[in-house]
């Protein structure tokens, strides 16, 4: 364990880059015995590393990493409502469903230890229970909660480029023509949005007018530059429905399902089936596949090359130098907490070969990445260099989590009514309706798209709560159990040793177990927290002292920056 | 006895019409900035760019009901040169709005987005850059004018871009979960009668702040030295400092912010004077809480319309009865407008041009500046008078996002260097 006056230098220390890096690859602080490890033998570091990388929570980093760039999980959006087949269910089961599909695959494909571009070209779906009632989606009960799966409504597949709820995340509008997945696809997976160019509308073209648009994008030199790669790409998406929201649902179920053509269309849903609002929704229409033609629309492409189908569009995409590129910045981007934009040409390069090289596996570019120079760098002075990091909003849950036993969660509906909306279990620390994440820096997905990677006056107050609770939550199970071995933290003391000596001694335990940190009881921190400890014990006694203290160990800066 | 403010934020929590109330005002000091969101893309051919009965767009009369009487559509002017459409049946709170706050109010129209994408035109004028990790403009002048306030900026909508001045912002949640932070006794929905589980005696509040600075230090110690370290660092510093204040200086500043539910717009509204007031914050950041992306159902631009100027309405006579209105700039702003003409479904789809109001200190009122032409294309104007002139310029975001900082009382050329600010709406 490191002294608590580490050596300055360049590079992190092997403790330090063995805290970085798992807090990067799992979510969570690195064990008690990884850490003797390293500090036993600093070179079993990309050993550990490989552990990391075959474990459950770099699924988990998989996915979120990928939620920030596909923005499905936003709870403070409407959810789907619970009509139907859907009435036993709850909306956190729904979102759940929802959210994760496409980021399912993605950690399904790296998990299994598939070529990342399978992320564009699964030939499958993946599914839960909730998920294939939603969609009539063959699922077996006997198997994973998550499993392979396949829509039958028609569709080709290519995996997330046909995931339903990306498309429903992203919809498409008006005279828009799939225009803005288009740009979502090129942003996600090639870095290089089309919306980032200046829209210079001259000439009175009324985008509006379907015709004159059409006119404007074959031919006005202004439209032509974005539009020649854009649409092309776009009409590979004219069996995806331009919406499927919660209001289209309740309209299918106002219908009753079912649309009389004698009593007149349905105006703001005409160009769909009043049927594919109901359960199962069905989000795709082969037969639409080819309306882009009567539109007068380029036909399909990928910059300026043929392409069938979206299947093909999904391999020429993955085959795309850019793909890779892209790839590699991201991947450099969350590890590091630095903008895709900001990561060096030389640095993304340098991983792009190595990733190209390992045939497209993202555990080996994980790996190159934590273990790159930039990575585990003190300062970020060096161009690429990563700065001192945040723990994410999930991550600091994870840690509450595994040194307390705390979970911050609420039960605004624990028994469901007749209502079409109803959240039974909310995860505080992992949500936005009624939770903290983007108040805690993370994201909200939906108005809030970017992480804050710095310390905001609301972050530390979040921070302030949750450790305060988990403190309470855990002294009070902790004085609870008699045998102090089976405790979490308090395993040095009872309620009623209040003896210097032996709070001192105790106090020592908890900067080994939540900080990491070998300090001698005679040291000026443990003297500071004791201090603490002393002022909370006259002011009450020693079970609300130990809370303080907790509390004040579990909002350390040292343990929240890394 | 009930007064106006909870008689109002009742009747709006009970879904009533939104009565065009109009009230009495008196003058103070103090400045401050209050931006309001029209998340979506407002139509402004409904009011301050208006076009009716148009060869080549179609204004709001479309929707005309030849049936009623009422419902009729027609140009009123006001000020200098102010001419906005008005509908005394569908939004007759524009009217309300105009004929008391017309001479303190103004509208840019004609200003250049070049994106018909929502987050990037969001961005760009919000912002006055295309970098989504850009700070926007309440956000820059929050942190310029923070002082001693516990926050530069406070953001009750969830759109306010803080880019890398996080520290100085304030986020309150979508469903007021900040007072959960500040007061222990308060705790979201269903969170079960076993919390909180543990509170705080304040003193030990106290404490555990100088312990918490004491041990930044020693991470500064091991981790200072490069720009973007020490910026997080003391980032850090800095929020511990501001969050402590928040947290000691809010009271029942936040206590209209019902915990478990989203707050409206009189909510917000009346909670942003409240903490401007108290100089809790520089900037507050508000979303006028309707959906104007009318892609479907263009006709909800009249009820939006009316919402907005109703609201607008009630945060100009609170501003003024505080003493507020001449040391507070209201900015109204949208990421962009929409086609001129309606598409196939009853809608209008995104338009690259845009509109911004403003009102209260420091503007000069009375003023329609820049324009459109019969394709609601925006034209040059000279930015220093707002008149459109051929040897002008197009009002791209970014002149109009650093004219905001000139008319704030900022330096823009400190954050938008080389860029000439609109400034026309200067008193």
């Amino acid at each position: 364990m490191p002294t608590v006056e580490a050596p300055s230098a360049e590079r992190l220390d092997p403790i330090e880059h063995l805290k970085r890096a798992s807090l990067a690859l799992r979510g969570r602080l690195p064990s008690a015995v990884d850490l003797e490890r390293v500090s036993a033998d600093p070179d079993v570091l990309p050993e550990i590393v490989d552990v990391y990388l075959e474990s459950e929570d770099f699924g988990t980093i998989i996915r979120d990493m990928h939620a920030e760039l596909f923005l499905t999980r936003a709870d403070i959006e409407e959810q789907l409502p619970l009509l139907g087949p859907m009435v036993d269910y709850t909306t956190e089961q729904i979102h759940e469903a929802t959210s994760e599909e496409a980021l399912r695959l993605v950690e399904h494909v790296v998990t299994h230890d598939r070529p990342y571009s399978e992320i564009l070209t699964a030939d499958y779906a993946m599914t839960n229970h909730t998920l294939s009632v939603i969609y009539g989606l063959e699922y077996d009960d006997g198997g994973p909660e998550w499993q392979v799966t396949e829509y039958t409504d028609g569709r080709p597949h290519a995996g997330v480029l046909t995931s339903t709820e990306i498309f429903r995340r992203h919809e498409s509008a008006g005279s828009n023509f799939h225009r803005g997945r288009a740009n979502f696809f090129a942003d996600a997976f090639l870095c290089e949005p089309f919306d980032k160019r200046e829209i210079v509308v001259d000439g009175g073209i009324d985008l509006s007018d379907d015709e004159a648009v059409a006119n404007a994008v074959q031919l006005n030199e202004n439209c032509v530059g974005c539009h020649q790669a854009m649409d092309p790409i776009a009409v590979l998406f004219f069996g995806f429905k331009q919406q499927l929201r919660r209001d289209t649902v309740n309209h299918g179920y106002i219908e009753d399902c079912r649309w009389n053509e004698s009593e007149g269309g349905i105006p703001e849903f005409e160009e769909y089936s009043v049927s594919d609002l109901c359960y199962p929704l069905r989000m795709y229409t082969a037969g639409n596949e080819s309306d882009w033609v009567d539109l007068g629309l380029r036909p399909p492409g990928y910059f300026g090359q043929p392409v069938s189908d979206i299947p093909e569009l999904g391999r020429m995409m993955a085959d795309d130098p850019r793909f890779a590129q892209c790839a590699s910045k991201r991947f450099y981007s969350w590890f590091t907490q630095m903008g895709h934009e900001d990561v060096p040409l030389e640095v993304a390069a340098g991983l792009h070969e190595q990733f190209v090289a390992s045939g497209y596996d993202a555990k080996a570019l994980a790996r190159a990445v934590v273990l790159s120079e930039g990575f585990s760098a003190l300062h970020s002075g060096a161009e690429g260099a990563a700065p001192l990091q945040l723990v994410r909003p999930a991550a600091y849950a994870n840690i509450i989590e595994d040194l307390t036993g705390f979970h911050w969660m609420a039960e605004p509906s624990p028994q469901c009514g007749d209502d079409d909306v109803c959240w039974t279990e909310v995860d505080l620390a992992r949500s936005d309706l009624m939770g903290y994440r983007s108040m805690a820096g993370g994201l909200d997905y939906l108005q809030i798209v970017r992480p804050t990677h710095s310390s905001t006056p609301v972050r530390i107050l979040v921070q302030q709560r949750h450790s305060t609770e988990a403190a309470g939550f855990v002294v009070d199970a902790d004085f609870d159990i008699v045998y102090r071995s089976d405790r979490r933290l308090l395993t040095k003391v009872d309620e009623r040793d209040v003896g210097e000596a032996a709070v001192r001694d105790q106090i020592v335990v908890l900067y080994a177990k939540i900080l990491a940190m070998d300090v001698p009881a005679d040291h000026l921190e443990i003297d500071e927290t004791y201090g603490l400890w002393l002022q909370a014990y006259q002011l009450s006694d020693s079970r609300d002292a130990w809370k303080a203290v907790v509390s004040l160990m579990l909002q350390d800066p040292r343990l929240t920056h890394y | 006895m009930i007064n106006r403010r909870e008689l109002l934020l009742s009747a709006a929590a009970a879904g009533a019409v939104w009565p065009s109330l109009v009230r009495a005002a008196t003058a103070g000091d103090g400045r401050k900035l209050f931006v309001v969101f029209a998340d979506g893309g407002w139509d402004v051919t409904y009011c301050m760019d208006p076009r009716l009965h148009h060869d080549t767009i179609a204004g709001p009369e479309v929707h005309e009901d030849v049936g009623n009487p009422d419902d009729r559509e027609y140009l009123a002017s006001y000020g200098e040169n102010i001419q906005v459409a008005l509908n005394d049946y569908k939004r007759p709170s524009v009217k309300t709005y105009m004929d008391k706050w017309a001479d303190r109010t103004c509208f840019v129209n004609g200003i250049w987005i070049g994106s018909i994408a929502h987050p990037g035109c969001r961005t760009r004028m919000l912002t006055g850059s295309q970098v989504v990790t850009s700070p926007d403009i309440s956000v820059i002048h929050g942190h310029t004018f923070i002082g001693n306030k516990p926050l530069g900026s406070v953001d009750m909508s969830g759109f306010s871009l803080a880019g890398n001045l996080a520290a100085s912002t304030g986020r309150f949640g979508a469903s007021n979960q900040i007072r959960t932070l500040v007061e222990p006794d308060q705790t979201v929905p269903g969170l079960g009668v076993n919390f909180p589980v543990h509170v705080k005696d304040p003193s030990l509040v106290d404490s555990t702040v100088s312990i918490l600075r004491a041990r930044s230090e020693r991470l500064a110690a091991r981790h200072a030295g490069s720009a973007a370290n020490d910026l997080r660092l003391s980032d850090y510093d800095l929020s511990l400092d501001r969050a402590e204040r928040f947290r000691s200086q809010s009271g029942s500043l936040l206590e209209d912010l019902v915990v478990g539910q989203r707050p409206g717009l009189l909510t917000t509204i009346y909670t942003g004077i409240d903490l401007l007031e108290a100089d809790m914050c520089q900037s507050v950041f508000i979303s006028s809480g309707s959906n104007w992306d009318t892609h479907n159902e263009q006709a909800n631009q009249h009820d939006n319309y009316e919402q907005l100027f109703w609201s607008l309405g009630v945060l100009a006579d609170e501003l003024q009865a505080r003493g507020l209105y001449e040391n507070t700039t209201v900015l109204v702003l949208s990421e962009m407008t929409r086609t001129p003409k309606m598409n196939a479904n009853d809608g209008k789809d995104h338009w690259p041009h845009g509109t911004a109001m403003a009102f209260g200190g420091g503007v000069k009122g009375g003023r329609t500046f820049g324009g459109t032409n019969n394709l609601m294309e925006s034209m040059a104007m000279d930015l220093a008078s707002g008149e459109l002139s051929d040897q002008g310029m197009l009002c791209r975001y970014e002149h109009l996002a650093a004219g905001a900082l000139s008319l704030l009382g900022g330096d823009s050329e400190q954050w938008f260097p080389g860029i000439t600010p609109f400034t026309a709406w200067k008193a």
